[in-house]
C-alpha cells in the first residue's frame, strides 16, 4: 500500500495492443444472444409442451431436446471454452501492467473452468456415484448414495474457483462495472451448485418438480411413459430450470469479466496500491 | 522469410528486455515439459495394453465375463485424454495472448484457433453434439425429411469442427513451424491423429475393415479376442478398432500436438524463436 505511488500509470489502450475481435465482445452482445436462446427455448417448451399448439411426431417431449442435452446446456459449453481463453488474455495483460493479485484471479479461475467444463461435459460424477454405489449399496449413512457421492465430488470442484473467488476477488472488484455482474452470476451459480449438490436429499429436486407442475403448469408437463412420475419431475427441475439457471449465472461471469476487461483495457482501473507491494 | 534481415538489430535489442518479461511471467502450471506430456500418455497406454493382453489374451486376470472393462475408451483413459483437452485450450489461450502481448499476432492467431478447436473437439467427444443432434433430426422428422436432413447436419457439423484446425494448420502453420522441436511433433502428430479420427469414419465403409481385423484377430491375438463381442460379429470387430488400436493411435497424435504446442512455447519464452519478422509490421499494427 505504501509504495503505491510507484504504480506505473493506468495502461491505456494504446499500450495494450493486438486483442483479437473476438476478446473484446460487447457484454451486451452476450447477454442479448444468451436472451433470444433462453426465450426461444422457452416460448418452444411452452409451445409444444405445454399448451401443445404444436404437434412433433414423437412421443419425446420437447424439453427432452431443448434444455439438457440441448441448445441450453451446450450453449454454455462454448462459452466455458471462450471464457478460458479470455481468463488467459486477462492474465497475461494483466500480469504485464503488474497488476499481479487480479492476474492470478484469472489464472485460478480459468483453471477451475477447465475441470467445470470436462464435468459438464462428460458428466464425470455420474460414473463415480454408479461405481460408489457398486461400493456402498443405494443408501450411505441413511442417505441417498448420489447425494454422499456428489456432494464431496461438487465441493472439490468449486474450490478452485471458490479459492479464486475468496482471496482474489476484491482486485477484480475494482472495476465498478463487473460488480453486478459478478453478484448476480456467482449468486446464481451457487444456487445451481448447492440445489445440485442437494438434488437427491430427501428428494428436494422430485417434490420441487411435482410443485411446479401442479401450481405453475397446471399438471401439462409431458413426462414420456417409459420414464415414470417421480423421474419426470426430478427432470422438470434439472432440465428447463438448472440449465436455465445454469446459463445465466454462467454469462454473468463471462459478461463480469468482459466487463472488467473493457475497463482495464480502456485504463479506468483505480490504481491498487496493494499490487505493487508484493 | 525474405524480410527477417530487415529488421534483425532492432528486434534483438528489442527481444532483450521484452524477453526477460515474458519469462518471468509464465507461471508453473504453464511450464509443463513436452516430453512430460508425453510420457504421461505412453505411460497410459502402455498400461493399458498390458492390461488388455493381461485379461483378455492371456486371460491370467479374471474379468467378470459379459462386461466391458473400458479400458482404452472408458473412465480413467477417457477422462485423462479430456483433461489433456481442456487444459491445451488452457495452454493455447495463455500462448496466443502471450504472443499477442509480444506483437506476433499472426503466430498468436493459430494459437487462438487452436485452442478454440481444442475445446470444441473436447465437447464434440465428450458431448456428442453432432450425434445428439442428427438423433433428433431423426426422432421429430420422418424417414423422407430426416434422411436428406441427417447426413446435411453432420457434415456440416464435422465439417465447421475440422475447419478450424487446418484453417489454422494452412495459414498460420508456418510461424509454428518456426520453432524445430514443435515442427517435429507436428510432423508426426498431425498425421497420427488424422489417421486415428479417419479410422474413427472409415469403419463405416469399408469392408476390408474388418476382413483385416479378422485377420488380427486370428493372426495376432491367437483369436483370443473377448467371447462376448463375438455374439454379434460386427460389434466386436468395431469395438476391436473403434478401440483399442484407433483410441492408442488417436490418443497418441494428441499427445503429440499437445507436446507441439507445449515446445513451441518453451522455445518462445527462452528466446529460442526467430525475431518475429516473418510477421510484417504493418499486419501488426492493423
Amino acid at each position: 500500500m505504501m509504495s503505491s505511488k510507484n504504480e506505473p500509470q493506468a495502461v491505456t489502450e494504446a499500450d495494450i495492443p493486438h486483442w483479437p475481435r473476438i476478446m473484446l465482445i460487447r457484454p451486451r452482445t452476450v447477454l442479448i444472444a444468451v436472451a433470444v436462446l433462453l426465450v426461444l427455448s422457452w416460448a418452444l417448451f411452452l409451445v409444444i409442451d405445454i399448451f401443445k399448439w404444436i404437434e412433433l411426431g414423437t412421443d419425446i417431449p420437447a424439453w427432452g431436446f431443448l434444455f439438457n442435452v440441448g441448445p441450453v446446456e451446450w450453449s454454455q459449453w462454448y462459452m466455458q471454452t471462450f471464457a478460458i481463453v479470455l481468463c488467459c488474455f486477462n492474465y497475461v495483460f494483466l500480469i504485464r501492467a503488474n497488476r499481479r493479485m487480479a492476474a492470478r484471479f484469472f489464472l485460478i479461475f480459468g483453471a477451475g473452468l477447465c475441470f467445470m467444463l470436462i464435468e459438464d461435459t462428460g458428466d464425470i460424477r455420474h460414473v463415480l456415484s454408479a461405481t460408489f454405489r457398486d461400493q456402498f449399496g443405494d443408501e450411505v449413512f441413511g442417505l441417498h448414495y448420489r447425494f454422499v457421492a456428489d456432494f464431496p465430488y461438487f465441493a472439490l470442484l468449486a474450490s478452485l474457483p471458490a479459492y479464486a473467488f475468496l482471496f482474489y476477488a476484491r482486485h477484480v472488484w475494482l472495476s465498478f462495472r463487473s460488480r453486478l455482474h459478478i453478484f448476480a452470476g456467482v449468486s446464481l451459480y451457487a444456487l445451481a451448485a448447492i440445489s445440485s449438490a442437494l438434488r437427491h436429499f430427501r428428494d428436494f429436486y422430485t417434490r420441487l418438480g411435482e410443485w411446479i407442475d401442479a401450481n405453475i403448469l397446471g399438471f401439462r408437463f409431458p413426462i414420456p411413459d417409459g420414464l415414470g412420475q417421480e423421474w419426470g419431475y426430478f427432470y422438470l427441475v434439472d432440465g428447463p430450470l438448472e440449465e436455465t439457471i445454469e446459463v445465466l449465472a454462467l454469462t454473468l461471469i463471462i459478461t463480469a469479466i468482459l466487463a472488467f476487461t473493457a475497463n482495464f483495457r480502456a485504463g479506468r482501473l483505480p490504481a491498487s496500491g496493494e499490487e505493487t507491494a508484493n | 522469410m525474405s524480410t527477417t534481415e530487415d529488421n534483425m538489430s532492432s528486434q534483438t535489442q528489442r527481444a532483450d528486455s521484452v524477453q526477460q518479461m515474458n519469462e518471468a511471467h509464465w507461471p508453473r502450471i504453464m511450464r509443463v515439459a513436452a516430453h512430460h506430456v508425453l510420457y504421461a500418455v505412453s505411460g497410459l497406454l502402455v498400461l493399458a495394453w498390458i492390461l488388455f493382453f493381461v485379461i483378455y489374451i492371456f486371460g491370467w486376470l479374471n474379468y467378470p465375463d459379459g462386461q466391458d472393462t473400458g479400458l482404452f475408451d472408458r473412465d480413467l483413459f477417457e477422462w485423462s485424454q479430456w483433461a489433456l483437452m481442456a487444459f491445451t485450450v488452457f495452454w493455447s489461450g495463455f500462448i496466443s495472448a502471450s504472443l499477442f502481448a509480444e506483437g506476433r499476432p499472426l503466430t498468436a492467431r493459430f494459437f487462438l484457433m487452436m485452442a478454440f478447436a481444442f475445446g470444441f473437439f473436447l465437447i464434440d467427444i465428450t458431448g456428442n453434439i453432432g450425434l445428439a443432434v442428427n438423433l433428433r433430426v431423426r426422432v421429430i422428422f420422418d424417414d423422407g425429411v430426416a434422411g436428406v436432413l441427417s447426413p446435411i447436419v453432420l457434415i456440416t457439423y464435422f465439417t465447421l469442427l475440422a475447419s478450424l484446425p487446418i484453417f489454422a494448420l494452412t495459414f498460420y502453420g508456418k510461424y509454428v513451424r518456426q520453432s524445430s522441436s514443435a515442427r517435429r511433433y507436428l510432423a508426426i502428430g498431425v498425421p497420427l491423429y488424422v489417421v486415428g479420427v479417419i479410422a474413427g469414419f472409415i469403419q463405416l465403409f469399408l469392408q476390408v475393415y474388418f476382413d483385416s481385423l479378422d485377420w488380427a484377430n486370428t493372426s495376432l491375438l491367437a483369436g483370443g479376442f473377448p467371447v462376448w463381442f463375438r455374439e454379434n460379429v460386427d460389434t466386436y470387430r468395431l469395438w476391436l478398432i473403434d478401440s483399442p488400436a484407433q483410441d492408442t493411435i488417436e490418443f497418441f497424435g494428441l499427445a503429440l500436438i499437445v507436446a507441439a504446442i507445449l515446445a513451441f512455447a518453451a522455445d518462445f519464452r527462452a528466446g529460442r524463436l526467430p525475431a518475429s519478422e516473418t510477421e510484417p509490421q504493418s499486419e501488426a499494427a492493423a
